[in-house]
C-alpha cells in the first residue's frame, strides 16, 4: 500500500490545502472505502452518498488528524467511514446489501463458466458473511474490504487487537462451515 | 483492491485451513478482492465525480483559510460597510464630532478616489479641465467595521495605501476637492451594500478561470451559485461613463478608467482611452461597461437586446431571492452605508466578479437580485466586472 509517501501528503493538504496531494491519497484509498462502504450499504446511490460523506468529512477533518505511524490514516479514514454508515443507519434504518441488489459482475473479460462460478461464489459469499455477529462481519469486511491490519481494526473499533484476531479467525471459520454446510446439501 | 499484510494474520495457518475447502486454491484476500471489486465495485463515473468535487471542496477551504487568515487580522464587529456618500449629503461632514469613524475612513477614501477621477479626467482632458459632477466610475470606497477604531484606522490605512498605489501617478500635483459637495460621486447617489460577515447564505466557492477568453464562461461545480472572495491585482480598463448607441463614436467624454482585477480582466479590453476614442461602438454600449475590442469592431452582436440599459429606471428589482443577508441595507438610517442592487433579467447564471466579493445569485425568475458582501480585510475598494446584459439599479429608492 505504502507505495505513496503518506505522511507527506497528508502534511500538503494539511498545510498548502494541495489538490494534487489530496487526491492522490484519494486514489489510494478511494477503493478500500467504496468496497467497504459497499458491502454494509445495499442501495448504489446510499453507498455512493456515505462514500461522498467519508471523504467530505475526511477532508473537512484532515487538519486535526495527526500522522502517527503506517496504518495510523487508513485507521483514522475507516473509523469516519465506519462513523458515517453508523449514522447512516441511525438516520435511515436501512438493511444492509440483499443479495438481489448486489451489482452485476463486471468481469466481462471472464470465460462465461467462470463468471458464473464467481458470481455464484460470491453470492453465496454476501450470504455468509450475513450470517455471522455484526462485530465478525465488520471486522471481516474491514480486514479484506478495507485492507487493514488487526492492530487498525482494533482501533477502529475500540477492541483489543488479539480480540480481532480471534473474531477474525473464528468468523472465517464460520464462513468455511457455512460453505461446507452448503456443499452437502447441494450434494444431498 | 489492498493486500492484507502477510506478517499479521497470526492464525493463517486456521484460515487457510477454514477457507480452503470453497475457495479453491485461491487465498482468502484474492478471493474478497474480486468479491469486492467486481461485486461491490464503484463506477469510474462516480469516483471521478466525487474526485472533482473533493478537489473543489478543497479549493473552497484554501479560499476559506485564507480569508480567515486575514479576516483575524483585524478586530472588527462583523459588519463591513461599503460606503459611499449622498450628492447632498444631510451631516456637515467638516464636522468630525458628528462624523463615525467609518464615515471619516470613507470620506477619506472618497477623496483619493476623487483625486483619482479628476486626474482621469484630466488625463482624457487636454486642456486640464476637471470633470468631477457627471462622472461616475464603477468603483466603491469602503471602510472597516464600525466599531472598532482600530479597525478602522487599519482598513482606513489599508484602503489608502492601496488607492495611492494604484494611482500614484493620478495623484501627482492634484489638489484633492475641499468641499464635499464637489466630491465626485464614486457610485451613484443612496447606492451600495451593507451586509454581515455571519449572516451569509450558503457559500459554495468556485475556481474561477485565470486565463479564459471568457471569464464568464464557465461550469458551476454545483448546483447552487457561486460566491467568490479573492483578492487580485488591479489593471486600467476602458469603460463607458454614459450610455453610448449604436454607431455612435467615442470621445474622450464618453470614456473612463477603472481598475479590474488582473486576473479577471475583460478579454480584450482596452487599458487606455486613447486606443478608443475615434472609433464607432457597433451595439449600444450601457454606461460602466468596460469597453472590449469587441465593442469597437464591426461584428455582429448576438445579445443586442441585453443590453438596452433604462437609466434610472428600475425602482424596484424583485423577487428578493435570497437576500437576507442585505437586509440591514433597508435601513433607511444608514448614514455609512451604501447599497448596490444588481438586476439581472434573464441571466440563467449570473456571475458576479470582483476583486473583493462574495455573490449570490437567483436564478428563474425575470429579475435576480444580487448582493455583494465584501469581508473586511479585503475591502480596499471593489470593482464590478458584469456580465453582458447585466443592469444595475441605479435608483433603488426612489421609484420613478
Amino acid at each position: 500500500m505504502q507505495t505513496i509517501d503518506e505522511p507527506v501528503l497528508i502534511e500538503q493538504v494539511q498545510k498548502q490545502h494541495d489538490v494534487r496531494a489530496f487526491r492522490e491519497l484519494y486514489r489510494a484509498y478511494f477503493a478500500r472505502i467504496y468496497g467497504y462502504v459497499a458491502y454494509r450499504v445495499s442501495r448504489p446511490q446510499d453507498r455512493e452518498d456515505v462514500v461522498a460523506d467519508v471523504f467530505l468529512k475526511a477532508l473537512e477533518s484532515l487538519h486535526r488528524f495527526s500522522y502517527r505511524g503506517e496504518g495510523s490514516f487508513a485507521a483514522w479514514l475507516f473509523r469516519i467511514a465506519h462513523n458515517q454508515i453508523a449514522t447512516f443507519y441511525r438516520q435511515t434504518r436501512h438493511e444492509t446489501l440483499e443479495l438481489e441488489e448486489v451489482g452485476e459482475l463486471e468481469s466481462e473479460n471472464a470465460p462465461p463458466e467462470r463468471f458464473l462460478l464467481q458470481k455464484e461464489t460470491h453470492a453465496r459469499l454476501h450470504e455468509f458473511l450475513r450470517q455471522l455477529p455484526p462485530r465478525r462481519q465488520e471486522i471481516i469486511t474491514l480486514r479484506f474490504f478495507g485492507g487493514l491490519r488487526n492492530q487498525e481494526i482494533a482501533a477502529i473499533l475500540n477492541l483489543d487487537e488479539r480480540t480481532v484476531a480471534s473474531h477474525l479467525s473464528r468468523g472465517l471459520q464460520d464462513l468455511q462451515a457455512l460453505f461446507q454446510k452448503e456443499l452437502v446439501e447441494d450434494t444431498q | 483492491m489492498i493486500m492484507p499484510p502477510a506478517d499479521e494474520f497470526s492464525p493463517q495457518d486456521d484460515f487457510d485451513a477454514a477457507l480452503g475447502g470453497f475457495l479453491d486454491g485461491e487465498s482468502p484476500t484474492d478471493f474478497f478482492d474480486a468479491y469486492a471489486e467486481q461485486t461491490l465495485g464503484a463506477t469510474p463515473a462516480f469516483r471521478n465525480k466525487l474526485e472533482d468535487r473533493l478537489g473543489v471542496q478543497l479549493r473552497q477551504m484554501a479560499l476559506a483559510a485564507e480569508i480567515e487568515r486575514k479576516r483575524d487580522k483585524m478586530q472588527g464587529n462583523g459588519h463591513f460597510h461599503i460606503a459611499t456618500l449622498p450628492v447632498n449629503p444631510t451631516r456637515d461632514l467638516r464636522s468630525p464630532a458628528r462624523i463615525p469613524l467609518t464615515l471619516v475612513a470613507a470620506l477619506l477614501m472618497m477623496i483619493i478616489g476623487g483625486v483619482w477621477l479628476v486626474a482621469g479626467n484630466r488625463q482624457t482632458e487636454p486642456d486640464g479641465a476637471p470633470q468631477t459632477g457627471n462622472n461616475q466610475a464603477l468603483t466603491a470606497a469602503a471602510v472597516a467595521p464600525s466599531q472598532s477604531p482600530e479597525a478602522d484606522n487599519s482598513t482606513a490605512g489599508a484602503l489608502l495605501a492601496t488607492a495611492q498605489a494604484a494611482q500614484t501617478e493620478a495623484l501627482a500635483g492634484i489638489t484633492p476637492p475641499q468641499e464635499t459637495a464637489d466630491l465626485p460621486r464614486l457610485l451613484p447617489p443612496n447606492q451600495g451594500i451593507r451586509a454581515t460577515l455571519e449572516a451569509e447564505m450558503t457559500r459554495v466557492f468556485v475556481e474561477f478561470p485565470s486565463s479564459s477568453e471568457d471569464p464568464f464562461n464557465f461550469d458551476l461545480p454545483f448546483d447552487e451559485f457561486p460566491l467568490e472572495w479573492q483578492v487580485w491585482n488591479l489593471s486600467p480598463v476602458v469603460i463607458a461613463l454614459q450610455p453610448i448607441h449604436q454607431d455612435e463614436q467615442f470621445t474622450r467624454e464618453m470614456l473612463g478608467v477603472v481598475y479590474f482585477p488582473a486576473e479577471i480582466l475583460p478579454p480584450d479590453a482596452y487599458g487606455t482611452i486613447e486606443e478608443v476614442v475615434g472609433q464607432n461602438a457597433p451595439v449600444d454600449i450601457p454606461r460602466w461597461t468596460p469597453i472590449q475590442r469587441l465593442y469597437t469592431l464591426q461584428i455582429p452582436v448576438l445579445i443586442e437586446q441585453r443590453f438596452s440599459l433604462p437609466d434610472g429606471e428600475y425602482d424596484q428589482t424583485l423577487p428578493f431571492t435570497l437576500l437576507h443577508p442585505a437586509l440591514p441595507l433597508y435601513e433607511r438610517d444608514v448614514p455609512d452605508g451604501i447599497r448596490l442592487d444588481l438586476s439581472i433579467p434573464d441571466a440563467p447564471v449570473f456571475r458576479f466578479d470582483a476583486p473583493v466579493t462574495t455573490i449570490e445569485a437567483a436564478e428563474g425568475s425575470s429579475a435576480v437580485i444580487m448582493t455583494i458582501m465584501v469581508p473586511p480585510s479585503m475591502a480596499d475598494f471593489i470593482t464590478l466586472l458584469m456580465e453582458q446584459g447585466a443592469q444595475i439599479a441605479p435608483q433603488f429608492d426612489a421609484p420613478q
